[in-house]
């Protein structure tokens, strides 16, 4: 009979070493393993209720972007820009759609999009996921497929704002994002909001937080180091702003 | 054709069949398709697994989105590494020898894979390169042991 006062040490020690060795650089895949799994049941019944669910979230996510609107412009100039931006807001509209496929490789973060130019897809449109945090940007648009580029991917770049007018290029780097060429820096602080504008509308989306600023003594710039809202796109469903 | 080369085949289309729709997104930090091409490197004859692995490269171009991919050429070559390292280095070892020394090869090409990947792509992070090094490692043990029984040896009854 083997009991736990029996086990020699030399074996719990062995067992404990294959654990921490296992569990610690697989702890994120195993995380989202579990994700995955309680996920499932919704992924199988969704051929039953897909368009419908669609729609639904869709709508969801347009008021979502709606209220968190009326919050930024809260902290401004209240009736008058809230009235102006409402009024714009309506004229976008948000589309569904789901990835078909991933790009094999790990150093690159697209994918391919079920939705093309015959749904009204176009090069430069943005995706969001369905807390309406950045999820990428439209890069080639097929008849019925797309191609998206994460705002993790190395080559993602887009304008995004820190605070009031402190604004920087964003790109991606396969763990995160960065703010380049950001001139005044001085008052960002390590957990503010990076944000970027819908180009053509005025409507406002989050993109991270910021992770770490430094200052390079030989660079004109700022190095801010931004991490992403997105959950590692582990959800398959993207939103297209149009 | 062999029984054995077909599983292996197939093996290998599932694992680059999981880069492509990844269920787990980038949570996982691997490519299961290159630990497929250490699997044949290892279990099948240099012809064939040559081959296998130029069309496994081929395929992952294919579905590649990037402009610059190169795995045809690379799959093969370290299909080439993996047999010239292991003639050298493992011939007439004894078995746990012999596995250190597969484990050390195996970590050597994946290094030289994430080199080849970093500079192709213009992108380095020491931190996230380990994590691919040591997830994958840890995967392709796990590939080894557990798919070998069901890949390579064949069940015998009497």
């Amino acid at each position: 009979m083997y009991l736990p006062s029996r086990f020699k040490p030399r074996y719990i020690l062995f067992a404990s070493l294959i654990v921490a060795l296992g569990f610690f650089p697989l702890k994120q895949p195993l995380k989202a393993l579990f994700l995955f799994l309680s996920d499932k049941p919704h992924f199988l019944a969704k051929s039953l209720y897909q368009q419908k669910n669609q729609n639904l979230e869709s709508e969801n996510l347009a008021l979502k972007l709606q209220i968190k609107e009326l919050e930024h412009f809260a902290h401004e100039n209240q009736s008058l820009r809230k009235a102006l931006k409402l009024a714009e807001a309506k004229g976008i509209s948000i589309q569904a759609a789901d990835i078909i496929t991933f790009s094999p490789t790990n150093w690159r973060r697209n994918a391919f999009l079920n939705k093309g130019v015959n749904d009204n897809v176009n090069i430069g449109d943005i995706a969001i996921d369905e807390n309406a945090n950045l999820l990428g940007k439209i890069v080639d648009a097929g008849n019925e497929t797309s191609q998206i580029f994460f705002a993790d991917d190395p080559e993602f770049k887009s304008t995004a704002f820190i605070g009031e007018h402190t604004f920087g290029l964003l790109s991606g780097n396969l763990t995160g994002a960065k703010l380049l060429y950001v001139e005044d820096g001085e008052n960002i602080n390590s957990g503010d909001t990076v944000w970027m504008l819908i180009p053509g509308s005025q409507l406002i989306i989050d993109v991270g937080k910021v992770r770490n600023v430094q200052k390079n003594d030989n660079s004109l710039f700022w190095d801010i180091e931004v991490s992403l809202f997105t959950r590692k796109h582990i959800s398959k469903r993207v939103f297209l702003i149009q | 054709m062999n029984i054995k080369i077909i599983k292996v085949t197939l093996l290998c289309i599932i694992l680059l069949l999981f880069d492509l729709i990844r269920p787990l997104g980038y949570s996982l930090n691997s490519e299961l398709a290159i630990l497929g091409i250490f699997f044949l490197a290892y279990n099948l004859d240099l012809n064939h697994s040559l081959l296998l692995a130029a069309f496994l490269g081929l395929c992952k171009d294919s579905f590649s989105l990037d402009r610059f991919s190169f795995s045809a050429i690379e799959f093969p070559l370290l299909c080439i590494l993996i047999y010239n390292l292991s003639s050298l280095f493992i011939f007439n070892r004894r078995p746990s020898q012999a596995m250190f020394i597969k484990s050390i090869i195996v970590f050597f090409c994946l290094l030289l894979h994430a080199v080849y990947s970093s500079l192709l792509n213009r992108v380095f992070d020491f931190y996230w390169s380990l994590s691919f090094i040591f997830q994958s490692y840890l995967i392709w043990f796990m590939i080894n042991y557990c798919l070998k029984q069901l890949v390579i040896y064949e069940k015998t009854r009497n």
